[in-house]
């Protein structure tokens, strides 16, 4: 069971609305909700690209992405697959000049 | 996550000049990167392009794939684990007409060409002309020979041409829920219940513009079911779909699968679960 206040304090918590965080608890129960909402929060550790098989095979690319220093997973089931490890979190530097941006995009 | 920030990306500037060391941060919420600043404020919002600032420290880092030769080359698509599996699960042969009713920018659409090795059609429509020409530039580097893109909403397809299609990729705009990372949402759950009566009006066209048999892959990355399994049980029970069993099940079944069995054979991509983003798919056969 939850109350009101553990839905403020969860969509304070993860910067959430109130009736996504409702609807979570309601759906899928407030620890599962909050395993949910905590995923969310994070990147996943695998990062999936595509390889282009018109042009390339997945063995190729990791050779070139490893020349590069970069670690590959190839998927077992496709050949299509890669997987790039993401790592984190680190500790960062903070300056004064804060630039704001809602996403990294070309 | 380890990416440069490109001006097209910035909301706002305060203070700070080209050559200052910054903090990254999203409109709410801590930093997440740091890093160089490489052009002034006033060339940031007057160009919208190029680097605006070298990041230096991210809380999560991987390769800028982007600007490596082999992303440059076209032997890359960024692209997620569900978004990959559900060109596999729709199983597009070389000579078939394929239509995408959503298809910016491109991940899925690219993939079909991919699997059909450059033969038959693909129509590729999509209701922003911004993102169709990011679509064009991914075709292009991709070296994909074999899409049509349409700049219209694929609500009117129906109305307009009397095209019939072997298979239809319905990937419609949607909350994005199961985006990750997520640092905040704005979105109301009542915006879920709204973006599902725009997601059955762009299937009851694809009920009229697909074959006989034709087989219909209907995808999301949101979690609220409005927008997926109460979507697709409509189309099944007002639109003559039927809902297939995919050949590879690397997710859970759909929500409410005691009630409707055949729910059980829609994929959930659950975030909590797996290493991926929250996201759905199901594949569909048009019997009537």
């Amino acid at each position: 069971m939850y109350g009101v206040s553990d839905i403020y304090y969860a969509a304070e918590q993860y910067d959430f609305t109130l009736s996504i965080v409702e609807f979570f608890f309601d759906t899928y129960g407030y620890k599962r909700a909050l395993k949910i909402l905590h995923s969310l929060k994070t990147p996943v550790e695998k990062y999936a690209l595509r390889v282009n098989t018109l042009k390339t095979s997945a063995i190729e690319v990791k050779e070139k992405l490893q020349a590069h220093g970069v670690n590959v997973i190839i998927d077992k089931k496709f050949n299509d697959i890669i997987y790039i490890p993401v790592s984190g979190p680190n500790k960062i530097r903070e300056s004064n000049n804060i630039i704001v941006a809602d996403k990294f995009r070309r | 996550m380890g990416a440069n920030l490109y001006s097209k990306g910035v909301l706002k500037v305060e203070n700070s000049i080209n050559g200052d060391y910054v903090s990254v941060a999203p409109p709410r919420g801590a930093p997440v990167a740091y890093g160089l600043q490489k052009l002034d404020a006033s060339e940031i919002f007057k160009k919208r392009q190029g680097i605006a600032v070298q990041i230096l420290e991210s809380i999560y880092t991987m390769p800028s794939l982007r600007e490596l030769r082999v992303y440059r080359e076209g032997l890359l698509f960024d692209q997620s684990y569900p978004s990959i599996i559900l060109g596999h699960i729709l199983e597009p042969k070389p000579g078939e007409r394929v239509l995408d009713m959503c298809a910016a920018p491109g991940g899925k659409t690219t993939h079909v060409a991919q699997l059909m090795n450059n033969k038959g059609v693909i129509l590729a429509c999509d209701r922003s002309s911004n993102r169709l020409k990011t679509l064009q530039d991914h075709i292009c580097r991709l070296g994909i020979e074999n899409i049509k893109l349409m700049n219209i909403d694929s609500r009117l397809l129906a109305d307009n041409y009397t095209l019939k299609f072997d298979k239809i990729i319905l990937d419609p705009p949607c909350t994005s829920l199961g985006h990750r990372p997520k640092i905040y949402d704005t979105v109301e759950i009542q915006q879920s219940n709204s973006l599902s009566q725009y997601q059955i009006q762009l299937f009851k066209t694809a009920s009229k513009i697909i074959k006989p048999g034709g087989l219909l892959t209907y995808s999301t990355c949101t979690l609220p079911y409005y927008e997926n399994e109460l979507v697709v049980q409509y189309a099944c029970e007002k639109l003559g779909f039927k809902i297939q069993e995919p050949f590879f099940k690397p997710a859970f079944k759909g929500e409410f699968s005691e009630e409707y069995p055949d729910l059980s054979m829609c994929l959930r991509f659950y975030p909590d679960l797996q290493d991926t983003p929250g996201f759905f798919i199901t594949l569909l056969k048009k019997i009537n």
